[in-house]
């Protein structure tokens, strides 16, 4: 071991292993996920008069989370929002909503309903004050889902079902599937079509007439009559059972059981920078701008104009997880009818800015286009620069469809104002022929002559493609507005005779005094409006992979499929790459398949490949369950290609976690 | 040849193996909430007498927590918390530490398991072949090569990673 392994180590040595929770002694111990235990358990507590509660162990992770699917309007939940657990879902008086919970389960409120998520061992359960739920729930896995009122506990395996809550008791009914309601000591066990009261004097409708309220109901109506077509009637009052076991039911995943809720699989593209200027050398204001197409809004006629209507919504976090204050407003584009086709293929802008310190933050985004119900989502890392004082520092250099003199009457607060100009950023970095190239930048910190008091610098733009020169152009300090201590240096090019493609900008600062400069570099590319799509798909597993899994391609499943990729990892695809080589090699030497050498490779290229195909499978078993959750459809063949898709992606060497769009700025120092 | 051990027995194992048990469970899987399921999981099972230990102790429930990992990853892959980590970093370098997770990640399973048990599992190359049933020499050999593979992949992957934080624009 030489001495960079030994420094190395010790570097290593600094990270510790967190110490796990002690052993817990044995009578607290609770068997997991077997659902014989819980009833036999609900049973024995419920009886004692102890309402069941089932406490998650000591070093597991958060509680459930609920996606709101569909809200009505107006409703205080927001369509995406995430509800967590053990906050209070209220529908108000006049609609419902349609939660999706983490485990592809849907719960759909009624109105004046209100409920709570819990954790309950590995399950979910949903707590339901008041009102009444329709549940469809998803086949369970290694967990359950419980819905408990103040009289009644219902556990559930994979079925569509209702509960109402009322101050006199509890109903139940089922659609399809089978529940287990444990009221008391008692365990009934319900049937399609069935229902019970917890309390006598509760008068039972039929089934179909309980549920009429869903918004899916049809549907439901006609698995209640399929079901009873292919069981025939059953009993009205179902058989007490006091140790029933229930067995695992699965029910197929396929979309026939799913709510009719808006597809969400067609997610709304929308393009974000954030730009970073000095306030003070620990202060930066960071601009977020976030860029939409119109053609990607939906409009709606109003009063001679066309009119998209949004929300845009971004959350900031710390490195470690913790929240800053984001934004969330409510935009609006009006476009006049006349000119309003030529429009459509006009970006609107949208800023924020935020004053951060500098470090690393994660900026979370969701733009929904509130006519068609669409939503965008993105994460984006902020990575603000520490721009400290004297010395010759430069901002963000912004690459801008427009850069005017701030109108007068216009805050240097307001959506783009910088400084003394109006900056409107290009968040895509693609412009038009048709458009300028205006560049704006601040410089921080050149030298001050101490007799003229004024500084003397020389700034240089360079753009280029392949290295070859297109386009130099430099001036000096004398010709911009500002001090020493911060000169705004704006420039624009008219894009008309640059051919398309990418070029690359930048600009050094050369402060004369000092005899030191900066060079900050850029890239923008230029494209005819018509080439402007997205490029076309090249396979099978791509397209497909666009039309679902972008929609829902949020931080959270990145990280679901950051972590398959362990399954099979680079290395393992190195290693079966060796085996399958040193395979061949040892064929050549002319060894037969029954040498032990051979046998002993071709083991080990069998169990490579096992793995391999058992990392495929998780892929499509993911992706399934995934795209249900979101609402999304996929047919089983497409699950398959995609899966394989993203096997052979992941084994493409890893990139970092969350995509970073922002512009390539990079600052040297040259003496 | 199963045999049952008694509750002091399982506690004097507990108390001996838990931390290299733990670290060897963390070495699979990247949440520090699974390492630590895995990890009760397996004496739970012992303590409530389901599990029979066939052998010498040590290396079995080596192989236990083992399996139980693996399970886990297979199971629950979805659930993983990127801010769940079972390393705990210096102020100032929880970055470094992320990357460094992700780098043990792309070892060798043989490799990343000798790492982890010998760096944070404090446990000697003796200890830590007689846990994984190899011989000291392999393990030490596996050490090195992992310790280099692992140096330059991290390097490697901290010089990449920021040139990728810049991006680009399109």
């Amino acid at each position: 071991m030489d001495e960079h392994d030994k420094q190395f180590e010790s570097y290593l040595r600094q990270f510790r292993l967190k110490n796990p929770a002690p052993l817990p002694e044995l009578a607290s111990l609770k068997r997991r996920s077997s659902v014989k235990w819980v009833l036999a358990a609900a049973a024995v507590v419920v009886a004692a008069g102890v309402s069941m509660v089932l406490v998650r162990e000591a070093g597991s992770n958060a509680g459930p989370k609920a996606t709101v699917e569909a809200a009505g309007n107006p409703s205080l939940y927001r369509v995406g929002e995430t509800i967590e657990a053990g906050k209070v879902v209220q529908s108000n008086s006049a609609v419902g909503l349609l939660l999706a919970l983490e485990d592809g389960s849907r719960v759909e409120m009624r109105e004046q309903s209100e409920l709570k998520l819990e954790s309950a061992g590995e399950g979910i359960r949903v707590h339901l004050n008041s009102g009444s739920i329709l549940v469809n729930a998803a086949k369970q896995g290694a967990g359950h889902l419980y819905v408990q009122t103040r009289d009644a506990m219902v556990s559930v395996v994979g079925t569509v079902f209702l509960v109402r809550a009322e101050q006199s008791g509890t109903t139940v009914a089922v659609v399809e599937g089978e529940v287990h309601v444990q009221q008391g000591a008692e365990l009934k066990k319900l049937l399609p079509g069935e229902q019970m009261a917890t309390n006598p004097s509760i008068k039972l409708k039929t089934v179909a007439e309980v549920i009429s309220w869903s918004r899916s109901s049809s549907e439901y109506v006609a698995l209640l009559q399929q079901s009873s077509a292919e069981t025939g009637p059953r009993s009205a009052d179902p058989a007490v059972e006091g140790q029933t076991e229930v067995a695992p039911r699965i029910i197929a995943s396929e979309p026939n059981t799913n709510l009719t809720t808006p597809l969400s699989n067609n997610r709304l593209p929308f393009k974000v920078q954030a730009n970073y200027v000095r306030v003070t050398s620990n202060q930066i204001r960071t601009l977020i701008t976030i860029e939409l197409m119109n053609r990607d809004l939906a409009f709606q006629d109003v009063y001679g104009a066309k009119r998209g209507d949004g929300h845009i919504e971004g959350t900031i976090y710390r490195i470690d997880n913790s929240r800053l204050p984001g934004f969330s407003q409510d935009v609006m584009v009006e476009l006049p009818s006349n000119t309003f086709a030529a429009s459509l293929d006009q970006p609107t802008l949208f800023q924020e800015s935020r004053y951060l310190t500098p470090g690393k933050y994660k900026l979370h985004i969701t733009v929904e286009d509130k006519n068609a119900q669409r939503i965008g989502v993105q994460d984006y890392v902020l990575d603000i620069p520490r721009i400290p004082d004297q010395s010759l520092q430069a901002s963000s250099m912004i690459l801008a469809y427009s850069v005017t003199d701030r109108p007068a009457g216009m805050l240097a607060i307001d959506m783009f104002a910088l400084g003394e100009k109006r900056v409107k950023p290009n968040a895509s970095g693609v412009f038009r022929p048709t458009d300028n190239l205006n560049v704006w930048q601040e410089i921080y910190g050149l030298t001050v002559d101490p007799v003229s008091r004024k500084p003397s610098a020389t700034f240089e733009m360079l753009i280029s493609q392949n290295k070859q020169e297109i386009r130099k152009s430099t001036s000096s300090s004398t010709d911009l507005t500002g001090s020493g201590q911060q000169l705004t240096y704006t420039n624009s090019v008219p894009l008309g005779n640059f051919g398309q493609g990418t070029y690359d900008i930048q600009i050094k600062v050369t402060d004369n005094l000092a005899k030191a400069s900066l060079v900050t570099v850029g890239m923008f590319s230029v494209v005819s409006p018509s080439a402007q799509s997205d490029p076309p798909p090249n396979n099978a597993g791509r397209q497909i992979f666009e039309r679902t899994c972008t929609a829902c391609h949020n931080a959270q499943a990145a990280m679901g499929l950051g972590s398959l990729a362990l399954q099979f990892s680079a290395s393992d695809r190195e290693l079966l790459a060796d085996k399958r080589a040193e395979l061949e090699e040892l064929t050549k030497r002319g060894l037969t398949s029954n040498h032990p050498d051979v046998m002993k490779v071709r083991t080990e290229i069998e169990a490579l490949n096992l793995r391999a195909s058992d990392a495929v499978r998780s892929y499509g078993s993911f992706v399934s369950q995934h795209l249900n959750k979101f609402g999304g459809t996929i047919t089983p063949t497409e699950v398959s290609t995609l899966a394989q898709y993203l096997f052979e992606e992941a084994g493409k060497k890893t990139e970092a976690a969350i995509p970073s769009d922002l512009p390539l700025q990079r600052q040297r120092i040259v003496k | 040849m199963g045999s049952r051990i008694d509750r002091d027995q399982i506690r004097k194992l507990y108390e001996h193996h838990s931390r290299g048990l733990f670290a060897y469970a963390c070495s699979f899987v990247s949440s520090f909430a699974s390492a630590e399921d895995a990890l009760h999981q397996v004496f739970e099972r012992m303590l409530r007498g389901d599990l029979e230990i066939e052998g010498e102790p040590v290396p079995y429930l080596y192989r236990a927590v083992r399996n139980v990992a693996l399970n886990q990853i297979r199971n629950r892959s979805r659930e993983v918390n990127l801010e769940d980590t079972w390393l705990e970093s210096p102020a100032g370098m929880e970055l470094s530490g992320f990357e460094l997770q992700s780098s043990l990640k792309d070892l060798p399973e043989e490799q990343r398991e000798v790492i982890v048990l010998h760096v944070w599992g404090e446990m000697s190359f003796d200890e830590v072949a007689a846990a994984l049933g190899i011989s000291p020499n392999t393990a030490a050999s596996r050490y090195r090569y992992g310790l280099s593979k692992l140096r330059d992949q991290f390097q490697v992957g901290a010089r990449s990673k920021t040139r990728s934080e810049h991006g680009r624009a399109r």
